[in-house]
């Protein structure tokens, strides 16, 4: 199968490589059409590749805190196999898993106050891979030479986050706008997917066993919403999303976003603005009535066929996070084959479509070369543009956009809900659009 | 909507062709039997962006930067015109 390094959008009339004498079908039928192909420039993850080199440049979450505990933990991420693990003081640290005597994994490391130990030799490695102990030989300044390789980690709002790029290029943790002076009352809590009171539920489950961008690609996307989550099997989140909006595309300083508006019955226009920051955040409002700001979101590649998805939210304190979804149509008795997402059947997920089978129905990886895309995807389009081009400044051996070594890069969240005066001023709610 | 009758001027090939009221740079190209990749044709997409060496594109994609119109390196084939008599393309 012809695998290119670049988007391979062609419509050329001619496969030699296939049929040289193919010409298509002007009717359109299959036989001999060109194989379709990835943007490899888009999907890769992989150390040396552009994305995965992009993507190398910022602090990515990799667990939830509390998910860190007394054992140690192997993740995968930007297709690299790596053991994470705190210590007994508190202190957590990322580590090749081969220990570098004689490669046994750390996976079955003891923990300690201040490290972690090899059980084959006992070899204690400290949170950033120094070696501070070969117990065989306690005389043996050997140790001082050995650095189990290791990333740097930041632990921020119940998240742990790695920067895995050059160190030299090692930008500052950003701030986030609306997590900063939030009131007495609020909270930020961290989530990866989570379960729903009544089990794992469909708007939550993401699998994620598919290419990031399929996901990614998503947060761009306002008219699914018209079309899968209000039309195809009853409406999946509520009644003010199933009007058709109009919707602006817009590039910002560090992103894209879509600002949707939909006018209600009596002439107020609600308005749910979507962000997407570079290279791989999103800022997505609440799907069900209520108004406020988005929080923040990251989609993490593990590889090239599956990713993790971890979400931050200033919320009231103590508050269940998922108190709203009463209201949610997906969510109430009469939607969906009523059992839990991971037992549906084929003939489930063909009745109740959701994000995940229009997302991983695109493929494990999707073919981009097959795509054929019409002003409603414009938001989709200017997002993956847009991160080609911040791969090519890293290529070319220029900074990405929101990197900061002097002082913290501030993520302004412009995404939220709120509801507009016939005038489009705002009366109720989050308006982003002016930041 | 392209813009009246230009030319273009192709500097690997040597052509120098007309783009008339009613056509598209895409569509000239075609048939004069040159190979250019294309996906949308709605100015959407991105595959058709082709480096302009000389004069001024009537941009009318969605997809570029104002800066990146204002600069007038590249031009997406499929959709936009000239505001000059003459472009001459990098193909």
């Amino acid at each position: 199968m012809a695998q290119n390094t670049e988007t391979t959008n062609s419509t050329s009339t001619k496969d030699a490589s296939t049929n040289p004498q193919f010409s298509p079908d002007p009717n359109g039928r299959l036989y001999g059409r060109p194989s379709a192909s990835h943007d490899q420039k888009l999907i890769q993850s992989a150390p040396a590749t552009t994305g995965g080199e992009l993507l190398r440049r910022y602090w990515q979450p990799i667990a939830r805190s509390d998910e860190v505990k007394d054992l140690p933990i192997a993740i995968t991420i930007l297709h690299e196999d790596l053991v994470l693990f705190r210590d007994k003081n508190g202190q957590c640290g990322l580590v090749y898993p081969r220990c570098m005597h004689r490669g046994t994994n750390l996976i079955y490391g003891k923990i300690e106050a201040n490290g972690i130990r090899c059980p084959y030799h006992g070899w204690l490695f400290d949170s950033q891979g120094r070696c501070l102990e070969m117990p065989c030989e306690p005389e043996n300044t050997y140790k001082d030479k050995i650095r189990q390789p290791w990333y740097p980690l930041e632990e921020h709002y119940g998240l742990v986050f790695t920067y895995m790029g050059p160190a030299e290029k090692q930008p500052l943790f950003p701030r986030i706008s609306v997590f900063e002076n939030i009131s007495e009352d609020k909270e930020v809590i961290a989530t990866g997917s989570y379960q729903a009171p009544s089990g794992r539920q469909a708007l939550l489950a993401g699998y994620q066993d598919y290419n990031w961008w399929q996901f990614y690609d998503n947060f761009m996307d306002p008219f699914h919403v018209y079309a899968l989550h209000s039309s195809i099997n009853g409406v999946q989140f509520v009644d003010i999303l199933k009007i058709l909006p109009k919707v602006k595309f817009e590039y910002t300083d560090d992103g894209v976003r879509t600002i949707q508006h939909r006018t209600l019955e009596d002439g107020r226009v609600h308005q749910r603005l979507s962000q997407t920051v570079m290279p791989n955040m999103n800022c997505t409002a609440s799907v069900g009535n209520d108004l406020g700001p988005a929080g923040v979101s990251w989609t993490v590649p593990v590889n090239d066929t599956s990713f993790r998805f971890f979400s931050l939210q200033a919320q009231t304190k103590g508050a269940n996070p998922l108190s709203n979804f009463e209201e949610i149509g997906m969510f109430k008795p009469g939607w969906g084959p009523g059992i839990d997402f991971d037992d549906w059947t084929l003939q489930d997920h063909q009745k109740w479509q959701t994000d995940y089978v229009t997302q991983k129905g695109q493929g494990d990886i999707n073919l981009h070369s097959d795509e054929h895309l019409t002003p409603i995807d414009t938001a989709t389009a200017m997002l993956r543009r847009l991160f080609k081009k911040q791969a090519d400044k890293v290529a070319n051996g220029e900074d990405p956009v929101g990197v900061r070594f002097d002082e913290p890069y501030l993520i302004k969240v412009m995404a939220g809900n709120s509801v507009l005066n016939t005038s489009l001023e705002l009366i109720d709610g989050y308006d982003g659009r002016t930041l | 909507m392209p813009s009246g009758s230009f030319t273009i001027t192709l500097v690997k090939s040597g052509h120098r062709l007309t783009v008339s009221t009613h056509e598209t740079i895409l569509q000239v190209l075609r048939n004069t039997g040159i190979d250019v990749p294309s996906s949308c044709e709605q100015g959407i997409c991105g595959a058709c962006e082709t480096t302009v060496l000389a004069g001024e594109p009537d941009h009318q994609d969605l997809l570029m930067t104002p800066q990146e119109h204002a600069e007038n390196k590249t031009m997406m084939i499929c959709c936009s015109g000239a505001l000059s008599d003459n472009l001459v393309l990098d193909l």
